[in-house]
């Protein structure tokens, strides 16, 4: 895996949205017809603009636009609210299927040294059962100097498993930590 | 020109029903990212069940089934390739947990691809009430994740179908909400596209000839080249340590930024020791030099393992080494926090590999969510959606960096709760000199 990393040579000042990009979640992105001066949003940035196309994180400083005479964060209208109202009925009236909720995650799990028994920790990890956690197929990886680590899938809904919870409440501690140094997560995706 | 084609890794990030799923599996399903034996298997099943009509959908569904099972292994590292790049696609998961892993894991972008359902209804449906799109917009912008292009998916259900006003009033409502997370909207490509019926995605549809500019996957190749951090100073979190018979102590992580090479004299933060690399190993084979990305292997001299642990971080002990903080300033968001935070407040955060208390010393300024300017100086707290620089003050020895030096190793996640509370990124950095 790569670690892509991106060289941020500026300096970033937080988009100043970030309270309601939270926060008023529902209210953010009604365009219709609310009016309030808004300031827009100024992100300092002292990076040298790179001529590219897709570029994008110096972000317009002061110079604010069309944008400018709508409210984004502003109360919601008796409009809107009755628009967000009939979208909400819509969406429980249509039977499409709901998301799954699931994840499939890949584990990197680092025995003690080359002479772990990796049959063992392998027996370990799947040994943890949980309520939405699915152990997939696996394989060992060479590290180097004779050591390998275990690659393991597992499928897991959202809802039911943290992996976090997982990896700190249930393989490095005992019996687990026996056999696993730590665990590092190589992929996280949605299902 | 080598044969190789440069890495690049692609979040793609959207709401439930934009169709993001579907592009990704799209993408990968036409740029050669599923194996061609699963894909022969599939289609000879699908041609067996008269599905012929449906081939695509059907199959997409079969690998999310496969994908559930879990039982292919490559499945996870989502592949495919372009002209120019060979692309890892992160297809965002709603899991809360996702979030920590932006941070700490193998999952920085260089590009974030935002899929929106243009559909009436839908897109207003979709990401206006959607918050974890925003949510993840926002960390990509925050997290360093410069550019991106934007999908104006289902044009093909629009009403009237493939329409091009539907596709501009998109583009002017997503530009603005854009503007607002932080990007600027000019530089990002808004391609309408049908992740469905597999407009524009790889090749220019005639259903939407008045549109002018680049497919999906011609957008893709315009990616700005990533810069690898080779030619900075070395940094290398370590993951683990291992005593291994015969050769002694081996510390193993991922190199961040920098080389690093047998005979290097390398430093490990936050303690100050010194030693000499003797050998780099990757994949049980022995390497010259190890580069940015590459997990690797090294063996130190006369050093006990129990002088190394996870969190400590390597590096070049003749090129800015790495040593203990005594303070840091970060920039702060709190995302999920259910009540307030006030000095003293005692989280743990995860940075690079280390996970260890850190206090919110002094909440400097909270900052206004609408000029970016300083709205209150010494808030009595912060609580969810306040953004804020805080002087924070590690319980243990522990390493930073500022994230403009080395972006990996100075980006957070705070974690309370059993969950991810705030994300921040490093400002300032105060090391204390060492002392041996």
């Amino acid at each position: 895996m790569h670690s892509n990393l991106i060289s941020i040579q500026n300096s970033l000042t937080f988009p100043v949205v970030t309270q309601v990009m939270l926060i008023y979640v529902n209210k953010l992105f009604m365009f219709s017809g609310v009016t309030a001066p808004g300031q827009g949003v100024k992100v300092l940035s002292s990076v040298v603009p790179e001529t590219s196309t897709t570029d994008v994180a110096e972000a317009p400083a002061a110079d604010d636009d069309d944008d400018s005479d709508v409210d984004l964060f502003g109360e919601e209208t008796e409009e809107e609210k009755k628009a967000a109202e009939e979208r909400a009925a819509k969406a429980k009236a249509s039977t499409k299927k709901k998301e799954s909720g699931k994840s499939s995650v890949l584990l990197d799990v680092k025995p003690w040294d080359d002479e772990t028994d990796m049959v063992k920790l392998e027996e370990a990890v799947r040994s943890i059962k949980m309520e939405g956690l699915l152990w997939g197929a696996s394989k060992l990886m060479p590290v180097g100097y004779g050591i390998k680590k275990l690659q393991i899938m597992m499928t897991i809904i959202d809802d039911l498993v943290s992996v976090d919870t997982l990896i700190e409440d249930h393989l490095c501690v005992e019996p687990a930590n026996e056999y696993i140094q730590s665990c590092d997560i190589v992929a996280f995706n949605k299902i | 020109m080598g044969k190789e084609k440069i890495h690049i890794s692609i979040v793609v990030i959207g709401h439930v029903d934009s169709g993001k799923s579907t592009t990704t599996g799209h993408l990968i399903y036409k740029l050669g990212g599923i194996d061609k034996r699963v894909i022969e298997r599939f289609e000879k099943e699908a041609a067996e069940m008269n599905k012929r009509s449906f081939k695509y959908a059907w199959v997409l569904d079969k690998l999310k089934a496969e994908r559930e099972r879990g039982i292919t292994i490559d499945i996870a590292l989502w592949k495919f390739e372009t002209t120019k790049y060979s692309c890892t696609v992160i297809d965002a998961p709603g899991h809360r947990d996702f979030i920590k892993n932006m941070i700490t894991g193998t999952s920085q972008a260089d590009c974030a691809v935002l899929i929106i359902d243009s559909t009436t209804g839908g897109f207003e449906a979709g990401i206006s009430k959607d918050g974890q799109t925003r949510e993840h917009a926002l960390l990509a912008f925050t997290l360093g994740v410069k550019q991106m292009i934007c999908c104006c998916n289902k044009m093909d259900a629009t009403t009237p179908k493939y329409s091009k006003a539907r596709y501009e009033e998109i583009v002017k409502e997503v530009s603005s909400y854009l503007k607002k997370v932080g990007y600027n909207p000019d530089k990002v490509p808004f391609v309408p596209i049908s992740g469905f019926e597999g407009d524009n995605m790889i090749e220019r549809s005639t259903n939407l000839d008045w549109y002018k500019g680049p497919t999906l996957l011609e957008a893709l190749d315009q990616i700005n080249e990533p810069k690898r951090p080779s030619d900075k100073p070395l940094r290398l979190p370590l993951q683990d340590v291992y005593k291994i018979g015969g050769i002694g102590t081996v510390p193993v992580g991922r190199v961040e930024t920098g080389v690093i090479k047998p005979g290097m004299v390398v430093t490990f933060g936050p303690t100050g020791l010194t030693t000499e690399v003797k050998s780099v190993e990757m994949h049980h084979e022995s390497l010259l030099e190890a580069l940015p990305g590459d997990n690797v292997g090294f063996n130190v001299k006369n050093v006990a393992v129990k002088d190394l642990k996870r969190g400590y971080v390597a590096s070049n002990s003749k090129d800015d080494p790495a040593k203990e903080a005594a303070n840091f300033t970060a920039q702060v968001i709190i995302m999920n926090h259910p009540g307030q935070i006030s000095n003293g407040y005692a989280p743990v955060l995860d940075c690079h590999t280390s996970h260890i208390a850190v206090k919110f010393a002094e909440i400097q300024t909270k900052i206004d969510r609408r000029s970016g300017k300083e709205i209150e100086a010494a808030p009595k707290f912060l609580k969810n959606g306040d953004a804020g620089f805080v002087k924070m003050i590690p319980t243990k020895p522990m390493v930073v960096e500022t994230f403009a030096q080395y972006p990996p190793l100075g980006r957070f996640a705070v974690r309370d709760m059993r969950q991810t509370v705030a994300v921040g990124v490093i400002k300032a950095v105060e090391k204390k000199d060492p002392t041996g």
